[in-house]
């Protein structure tokens, strides 16, 4: 798969909080559980890919009982791009498509130019979604983030 | 990154065999080229076997040589014969579910993506790429490419 495991649960996290806003009595913060629940992801991965969001300034979590994670800044400034790389690091825009250490702009392999023009095209793409734009789409649309066995079962 | 390391090597491995121009090789011999240990590169081109892309022959002069002609050869084929259809099928996001009935919110441009990448993998060709390994490729231990 393009991602990793941890990104495309990082992603869904994230987009999930995005949607819920601010403003709810019980604060910003939800709880790791919840999100657990609602999107049907195990703990201990979000608790994980959450650690890469707060390290990279994305999300921001407090201990405690109204404790959890909260978006760190606002969703109009974080962009897809921002989620992946927090995530899975700059691997999918940096290494060579078959693997080879040496390959790059100076050295390419035989397929580098083809695959450097897509994930190009992947990457423009992902920086100019941001988590508002992607919030609003969610929203207004009724799109899913979670399994629909798993939204049946809640 | 985006392949396992089993395909990234099932990959090097098939080109090799292409560019060297011989037909069987053994597979500790394709192991010391690309600097992986013959019992993981074993595993790796069985897999290609039972897919039809390379086939097998035991005893002196025996290994493994390509079963089709290299130019029949795409790096799809090797993708879905190591690491499956995923990248070429799934969601970006993961969601089983998600398709143009019940979408998730990446998948309108997801789609367009995805049919860009899968063409380069479809369009590229062992023997392309075995052609291509020249000089001035990071393919430079394979044969014809001069020193790497």
């Amino acid at each position: 798969m393009l991602f990793s495991n941890s990104c495309e649960y990082g992603l869904r996290a994230t987009l999930y909080l995005a949607t819920l806003g601010d403003g709810e009595e019980e604060g910003p913060f939800v709880s790791i559980g919840t999100i657990s629940d609602e999107l049907d992801i195990s703990f201990h991965f979000l608790t994980k890919t959450f650690q890469k969001l707060t390290q990279a300034g994305i999300l921001q979590s407090q201990r405690g009982p109204k404790g959890g994670v909260a978006l760190a800044r606002s969703p109009e400034e974080v962009t897809l791009l921002d989620l992946v790389l927090a995530i899975d690091g700059p691997g999918l825009f940096e290494e060579c498509v078959l693997g080879l250490p040496e390959c790059g702009n100076r050295r390419p392999c035989p397929v580098h130019e083809r695959w450097a023009e897509e994930r190009e095209r992947l990457g423009d793409m992902f920086a100019q979604r941001t988590l508002a734009e992607l919030a609003e789409d969610i929203q207004s649309s009724n799109l899913r983030l979670a399994d629909v066995a798993a939204e049946a079962a809640v | 990154m985006i392949f396992s390391k089993g395909c990234e090597y099932a990959m090097q491995a098939t080109v090799f065999l292409a560019g060297s121009g011989k037909g069987f090789l053994p597979v500790r011999r394709i192991g010391e080229e690309l600097g992986v240990s013959p019992t993981f590169l074993a595993n790796v081109l069985r897999a290609l076997t039972k897919r039809g892309l390379l086939r097998s022959r035991r005893g002196p002069g025996g290994g493994v040589a390509l079963a089709q002609p290299a130019e029949e050869i795409s790096l799809k084929d090797i993708v879905l014969a190591i690491d499956g259809p995923g990248l070429f099928e799934e969601c970006v996001l993961g969601l089983p579910g998600c398709g143009n009935r019940e979408p998730c919110p990446l998948h309108e441009e997801w789609g367009p993506a995805r049919s860009g990448l899968t063409a380069v993998f479809e369009e590229t060709t062992v023997a392309a790429l075995a052609r291509d390994a020249g000089e001035h490729s990071a393919l430079g231990y394979f044969p014809g490419s001069g020193a790497p």
